[in-house]
């Protein structure tokens, strides 16, 4: 059962000049343990791709079936509780809330979720413990360096145990050294079962995939699965 | 809760991370809150707080009235009784069917001469303060002595042995609280008086002010007032009714009982036969009874409208800080909008988050309303300071005033934290993946909410500069009008010669020896005797009959009557218009005269030469007994005459005063005009009547002018405090404008360096951003116009010479306003007209 699966699905702003198409006949399937990176040129339509897969937008036609969930027939509040339950999110701004110390920014996404107060506090031990970041629980994150931020961003994404990771340019703000060490992250994620769908321009990151979806224009132009993972 | 306290803890640590924000915030809703508190305060105190007795929701009182010391020696008067007689004290009490019980009291009290017996200080002579109750008054109260007894039923006898009940705050201060003090016997005026009972130190009686010294049954009402029995005496209404209503009992239908016991009470006085006249009168009698639950009070009579104005004057202040926080909300919230993309990416909900941004408004609400808290603890100290010297109120907060802080601080965060809150709530989740955007008008949005609260604040602000600019201009009116006397540079020395044992023959040497000392005092122009001064709370009036003049139906025919010493009309600076000056000639054995005001000639004497008319007080049968010599000028002798026409009035000879009918001569007032300063004489009048006459007791010592000012209080006060709130309203609003412009030219700084670089002179950046700043106060100005237009007419009734509209205060307050306003745009157009094209390009 596929984990995304995407058909004539269409995204289009209306203005006064007349219709803008953002996504065009998007036909897309992502399988559970997939790696799979989107890249394309500004404007493309990457991020607003991301965004519907994330159901942080519902203003679009066609279907979309997230784990067999069929998220064009579902109200708001719906995809507000299956986003809740099954989305991870990674920002290329890490959008940490620079008060709020680590542990704290790791126990944020489990608050909204309603987990009892000791639960989230085994939760969060667990994953500082996982990402090694124990030393740093009661740091800001302003005190942190841009790849430890996103180490922590990371972890964020993972603490709900999600079935997928969307990550938005996730090195996009680091330096090369701090980047790889997002992405061997991520890509042992991946090894270890965690669907991975990321926005890259960098084709270095975006070899760590298994899989590459080109955009142009709102339109896939190709769709390839690469040899060898980087 | 877990979720609340986790909001809490974040509120704060984002506070503490911004101190700036913080601190303007906080002291905004401080100086708002506080301010709202502290008027709220003196309202309660004023308005709202009950007697601090059992039930007091069961207490009536027989009149709304709350003169005292007032006589009417009348027939009984037609209309709503303000007074009771004894006898129809004793009918009601008689013939109670609503009350558990009625009570009476002297509607004033009484200054009393007291000596202790048995002690080291026997023999000492001080004044107190007694107030003459009936024996079951503390019953109808529902208080009990805090040591020994109250008075009791059996007290109302004349074979009762004289009792006396001690305030708490007289036995500590003359007993040093020593509970021996029950059973001693003190010395009231003459007559020995054993002390029975100390009342609890809550109790002040029925009326809101400090608690009397004594009370003391009324059955001694000779003893303590030194006059004729009043006990005895049908026409002489003197006596206030306080009565308890039975449980269940309202007031409507007791009311109705009383009126008809009122009607057969008459019906019985007047005898079998019933003329027309008669009839006509009874039917037109009545009693009101009011609820007696916040128990008389002068204050509150005075003040309640004025603190009604306030109470809004003040809700607009918190209502323009209000604004201006949430102005200072909206832009901490479009800096915000990521976070709360953020939260809701990784699964908040936005009911979740606008509880969030809610509690943290709430928090700043609860820090401001701390904050205001101390700020109202000494803005309620000004107040009272303002109310006037000796002003008895009770200002310690209690639960109500409480109440309304926090009712005022849920609101205020609801009124300051609801635009911000839904404005971030709307945030779409997608802009935390786009880099370098805002939601879509979200600026623009946050603009034209900000803009609308300023034009707000401005038209606020303009309402409340224009009603403090007409209450200051009606006090002006008021202290510099024509009173009819002149109030400058007189002294007035209260005394009382009854308390010193002086006999009523005794009194003219003693005044005329006094005024002989006092006329050679260096810096004295001249001084005089008068049973009271002007506008000084007294009077006394009567209904008299004009010789050859028969009553018109339904005339009123009442006069003010007032005894005066010789040079009177010099020392008050009145004018004799017709005839001659009462002087030193009209003696007790002389004439009896009077001089009579041109209101009196007016209404009594129509074209008639008033010289030579005869009239008398009391009916037609004393038409004849005083001679009119003189007619002075109308002047104000009373609060009402300043807003209303000057009522008749009769002029007498000290010495003639017991011929007339006349208030008592007893209680009197040296007057003395000054060359320069009045008070500056004061120790040296007081030396020369202590010269005269060591034991006579010397009272108040003021002046005219204070006093006349005295009446002016309310008009002062709302004046003072409205004027205040309209400064501190006037500078949140420039603030808020200021704050607007300065974050607008923050926000465009890129903007202005392209339009410099295009060709804009420093000149245009200025006169555009200042005239985006005076686009709104203009707008401000005009809402706030018409939004005084509909509101100052609540002023009318506090305004003296000045309409409500009046177009110069309009103008003059728009002035000052737009120059505030102005100053406020000039700071931020000239920053953004200093700004450097290339610098602010980058920071694109």
């Amino acid at each position: 059962m596929p984990l995304v699966e995407m058909h004539d699905l269409e995204k289009v702003f209306e203005t006064r000049a007349g219709k803008t198409w953002v996504l065009r006949r998007i036909n897309l399937v992502v399988h559970p343990g997939e790696f799979v990176t989107i890249m394309g040129p500004s404007g493309a339509g990457k991020s607003t791709l991301m965004s519907i897969i994330g159901m942080l937008d519902g203003e679009w036609t066609g279907e979309y079936f997230f784990s067999d969930h069929p998220v064009h027939k579902l109200s708001n509040r719906q995809r507000v509780e299956l986003h809740k339950q099954y989305i991870g999110f990674v920002f290329q701004q890490f959008h940490l809330l620079d008060n709020l110390t680590v542990a704290e920014n790791l126990d944020l996404p489990l608050s909204y979720r309603n987990f009892k107060k000791s639960e989230r506090q085994a939760m969060v031990a667990e994953m500082l413990d996982k990402f090694q970041i124990v030393g740093k629980k009661d740091l800001f994150p302003t005190q942190l360096s841009g790849g430890q931020q996103q180490l922590v961003a990371v972890a964020r994404a993972l603490i709900g145990n999600p079935k997928v990771i969307l990550a938005d340019e996730p090195c996009g703000s680091l330096h090369s050294t701090q980047g790889k060490m997002i992405m061997d992250l991520l890509k042992r994620l991946n090894d270890e079962g965690t669907t991975i769908i990321q926005v890259t321009h960098n084709e270095a990151w975006a070899a760590y995939a298994r899989r590459i979806v080109q955009l142009a224009d709102g339109w896939i132009v190709s769709d390839r699965a690469l040899a060898a993972a980087g | 809760m877990e979720t609340l306290w986790r909001d809490v803890k974040y509120a704060l640590r984002l506070l503490a991370k911004s101190p700036g924000f913080a601190a303007v915030a906080i002291l905004t809703l401080a100086l708002g809150i506080g301010a709202n508190t502290a008027i709220f305060t003196l309202f309660d105190a004023v308005v709202l707080k009950t007697l601090p007795v059992p039930h007091p929701g069961r207490l009536v009182f027989f009149s709304g009235h709350s003169g005292e010391g007032e006589e009417i020696s009348t027939p009984p008067p037609a209309g709503a009784w303000i007074e009771l007689s004894t006898a129809a004290y004793r009918y009601f009490r008689d013939h109670n069917r609503a009350f558990s019980e009625i009570a009476a009291v002297r509607d004033g009290e009484t200054s009393v001469a007291v000596q202790r017996v048995g002690e080291a200080s026997s023999g000492v002579v001080n004044r107190a303060v007694a107030h003459l109750v009936s024996g079951n008054y503390f019953r109808v109260m529902g208080v009990q002595a805090l040591l020994g007894s109250t008075l009791d039923s059996s007290d109302n006898r004349s074979t009762a042995a004289p009792a006396a009940v001690l305030s708490y705050g007289y036995w500590k201060s003359q007993f040093s609280g020593d509970p021996a003090a029950i059973g001693k016997t003190v010395i009231l005026n003459k007559t020995p008086f054993t002390i029975v009972g100390i009342m609890p130190q809550f109790f002040f009686g029925e009326r809101v002010r400090k608690a009397p010294d004594f009370w003391v049954p009324l059955v001694f009402q000779p003893q303590i007032e030194l006059t004729a029995s009043r006990l005895t005496d049908t026409s002489d209404y003197w006596l206030a009714g306080i009565a308890r209503l039975k449980p269940g009992e309202t007031l409507a239908h007791a009311n109705a009982i009383v009126n008809v016991q009122l009607r057969q009470f008459l019906t019985a006085q007047a005898g079998g036969k019933l003329s027309q006249n008669d009839r006509t009168r009874i039917a037109r009698t009545s009693i009101q009874l009011v609820p007696g639950a916040r128990g008389v009070s002068f204050l509150r009579e005075n003040y309640s409208l004025p603190l009604e104005i306030l109470l809004v004057a003040v809700g607009f202040v918190l209502l323009i800080a209000c604004a201006n926080v949430a102005s200072l909300l909206l832009a901490r919230a479009t800096g915000r909008q990521r976070e709360t993309a953020m939260r809701l990416a990784i699964g908040a909900s936005r009911s979740r988050l606008l509880r969030q941004w809610l509690t943290e408004s709430m928090v700043i609400a609860a820090l401001g309303s701390c904050a205001g808290l101390f700020l109202s603890a000494w803005g309620v100290n000004l107040l009272v300071k303002l109310l006037g010297h000796g002003v008895f109120v009770n200002v310690h907060p209690d639960l109500r005033v409480l109440l309304f802080t926090v009712g005022a601080m849920a609101l205020t965060a609801l009124l300051f934290g609801i635009a911000p809150a839904l404005r971030t709530a709307r945030v779409e989740p997608i802009l935390a993946l786009r880099e370098h955007s805002s939601v879509a008008g979200g600026r623009a949005a946050r603009s034209t909410l900000s803009r609308a609260m300023v034009v707000f604040q401005v038209a606020l602000s303009l309402c409340l500069l224009i009603g403090a600019g007409l209450l200051v201009k009606s006090f002006a009116n008021l202290q510099d009008q024509q009173f009819g006397f002149n109030p400058r540079h007189v002294l007035l020395v209260g005394t009382n010669p009854r308390i010193a044992g002086y006999e009523l023959a005794q009194l003219p040497s003693l005044y005329l020896s006094i005024l002989d000392r006092l006329n050679h005092l260096p810096g004295v122009q001249s001084a005089t005797i008068a049973s009271y001064a002007p506008l000084s709370g007294y009077g006394s009036t009567g209904n008299i009959s004009v010789q050859g003049r028969p009553p018109l139906h339904g005339e009123d025919a009442d006069a003010e009557r007032i005894l005066v010493g010789p040079n009177y009309i010099e020392t008050l600076g009145l004018k004799i218009l017709l005839g001659r000056e009462i002087g030193l000639q009209d003696t007790a054995a002389s004439p009896r005269v009077a001089m009579v005001n041109e209101a009196f000639v007016r209404r009594f004497l129509g074209g008639a030469d008033p010289i030579g008319q005869r009239f008398g007080f009391g009916g037609r049968k004393s038409s004849g007994d005083l001679e009119i010599v003189g007619v002075v000028n109308d002047a104000k002798y009373h609060g009402d005459d300043i807003r209303h026409p000057i009522q008749p009035m009769v002029i007498f000879a000290i010495e003639q005063g017991k011929y007339a009918n006349a208030p008592s001569p007893f209680g009197a007032q040296f007057e003395i005009r000054t060359v320069a300063g009045a008070a500056g004489v004061a120790a040296e009048v007081r030396r020369a009547i202590e010269d005269v006459a060591p034991h006579l007791p010397i009272g108040d010592v003021s002046t005219l002018r204070h006093q006349v000012d005295s009446n002016f209080r309310e008009t002062r006060l709302t004046a003072a405090v409205a004027g205040l709130f309209s400064l501190l309203a006037l500078s949140l609003a420039a603030v808020g404008l200021y704050g607007l412009l300065a974050y607008g030219v923050a926000q465009r700084t890129a903007e202005i360096g392209v339009r410099m670089a295009l060709g804009a002179r420093p000149s245009d950046v200025f006169r555009m951003v200042l005239g985006n700043g005076i686009r709104l106060v203009v707008l401000g100005l005009v809402f706030g116009i018409l939004g005084a237009l509909a509101l100052t007419r609540a002023l009318s009734s506090l305004l003296y010479g000045v309409g409500a509209a009046d177009p110069v205060t309009f103008l003059v307050t728009a002035a000052i306003l737009v120059a505030v306003a102005a100053l406020a745009c000039y700071i931020p157009a000239r920053r953004a007209m200093r700004t450097e094209p290339a610098i602010a390009m980058r920071c694109e």
